[in-house]
C-alpha cells in the first residue's frame, strides 16, 4: 500500500475510506502493537471496515495499530477511523 | 348583504389576499411546502445508472434472501462512513456460492454499492465512479472470516461481461464465475495470487482491472483473533455502543 497513516490504541474497529467520488482502492490494515502480527486487512473501492476481526484482541486488552492506506497508483486523500463498538454486532 | 357589510367583507378579502401574498413570498414557507413530499413516505429510488447497467438491480427487491440485520439495521454491519447512505430496502441477494456463502448488494443513495457476504469476509462499498468504471473490486487478505492460509477477492461487474478470468502473479489464468453481476473467489495464500481481473465487455473490448491484492500478501503474518460471524444468525438489537475517547480517532494521510 502507498502512504497512509496510523492510529494506535485500544479499539475494535478500523475503517478506511477515501473522500471524493473517484475510483481508488483503499485498505484498512490492523496489526498488533507488540509483535506486529496482522489481525485484519481488507480492501475495497471506496470504504471498508474490519467489522469483528479485532474483537479477540480488544477483549484481551491488546494494543492495536490501525492503518488506512491507498492501494491504487493515483493520488487520493485516504481517511481512517478507529473506534470501539460494544458489542461488535448484536448477536 | 347590506351596504354596511360590503366594506367589512371587502376588508377581510383584502387581508386574506395580503396574507397569501406574504406566505408565498416567505422562503421558509415555500421551502417547507416543497420539501415536505420528499420526506414523507416516498419510496426510495435507485440510481438509473444502476438499473440500466446492472441486471441484478432490475430484479424486484424482496425481503426474502436478505438477512434481517442487513435490512433493518445496516449501520450495525456496514462501514460506518457509508451506512448512513444505505438504501437497505433495495438490498439484493445476488448469488450463493458453491460453498454456501451468500453475496448481498446494498445500494447507497450516493450511487455507490456495498458488497457484503454472509460470512462477513467481504464488507466494503464501492463508489459510483468505481462501479461504473468496472473497478468495484475488493479483497480480504486477513480476517477472522477466512482461514489464515486463504485470501479472497470479490467484486461487482456491469452487464455484458463474458469470459472473465483472474490472472495470477505467475501468469496463469483462472476462469472467474460471474453471477448476477458479482463474483467471489478464494485462493491459497502460499500459491499464485490474483493480480488482475479481465473480461470481454459488452462493447467487444477487453477490460482489465487490478485485483487489489496488496503485494506483500503472501508473506504477511496473519493471526486473526475475532470470532467468525454469519450475518444470517444475527438479529437487530439495541444500537451498539461506541466508547470514547480512547480508540475513537479519525486520521488521514493528507
Amino acid at each position: 500500500m502507498l502512504g497512509g497513516s496510523v492510529s494506535s490504541g485500544f479499539f475494535d474497529r478500523n475503517e478506511a475510506w477515501h473522500s471524493g467520488g473517484g475510483s481508488t482502492s483503499v485498505c484498512e490494515h490492523t496489526y498488533r502493537h507488540v509483535g506486529g502480527a496482522s489481525v485484519s486487512r481488507r480492501c475495497a473501492a471506496g470504504d471498508v471496515t474490519s467489522l469483528c476481526d479485532l474483537d479477540g484482541d480488544y477483549l484481551a486488552g491488546r494494543q492495536l495499530t490501525g492503518h488506512a492506506g491507498n492501494n491504487s497508483n493515483n493520488q487520493a486523500k485516504i481517511w481512517g477511523y478507529t473506534y470501539t463498538v460494544s458489542p461488535c454486532v448484536n448477536a | 348583504m347590506t351596504k354596511r357589510t360590503i366594506p367589512i367583507v371587502g376588508t377581510l378579502l383584502a387581508c386574506a389576499a395580503v396574507a397569501v401574498a406574504l406566505w408565498a413570498l416567505n422562503p421558509l414557507a415555500q421551502s417547507s411546502a416543497t420539501s415536505q413530499p420528499e420526506t414523507t413516505g416516498a419510496a426510495p429510488t435507485l440510481d438509473p445508472a444502476l438499473t440500466s447497467g446492472f441486471a441484478v438491480f432490475r430484479t424486484a427487491a424482496t425481503r426474502e434472501g436478505v438477512p434481517q440485520i442487513l435490512r433493518d439495521s445496516p449501520e450495525s454491519v456496514l462501514p460506518a462512513h457509508s451506512a448512513v447512505d444505505a438504501v437497505a430496502s433495495e438490498a439484493r441477494l445476488a448469488q450463493t456460492t458453491s460453498d454456501g456463502v451468500e453475496v448481498y448488494l446494498v445500494p447507497l443513495s450516493t450511487g455507490g454499492v456495498c458488497l457484503v457476504t454472509s460470512s462477513t469476509s467481504e464488507d466494503g462499498c464501492a463508489t459510483r465512479t468505481a462501479l461504473l468504471a468496472g473497478e468495484a473490486t475488493s479483497s480480504d487478505t486477513c480476517s477472522s472470516s477466512l482461514p489464515a492460509d486463504t485470501i479472497e477477492i470479490a467484486g461487482i461487474v456491469p452487464d455484458g461481461v463474458r469470459d472473465a478470468v483472474v490472472t495470477l502473479d505467475d501468469g496463469t489464468h483462472v476462469p472467474l464465475v460471474v453471477r448476477n453481476n458479482t463474483y467471489v473467489a478464494r485462493f491459497a495464500r502460499d500459491g499464485a495470487l490474483p493480480r488482475t481481473i479481465g473480461w470481454a465487455a459488452g462493447d467487444g473490448g477487453h477490460h482489465e482491472v487490478d485485483a487489489m491484492v496488496p503485494a506483500d500478501t503472501a508473506t504477511m503474518d496473519c493471526e486473526p483473533s475475532g470470532a467468525a460471524v454469519d450475518l444470517r444468525d444475527l438479529r437487530p438489537g439495541p444500537a451498539p455502543k461506541q466508547s470514547e475517547p480512547e480508540g475513537h480517532v479519525i486520521y488521514n494521510n493528507g
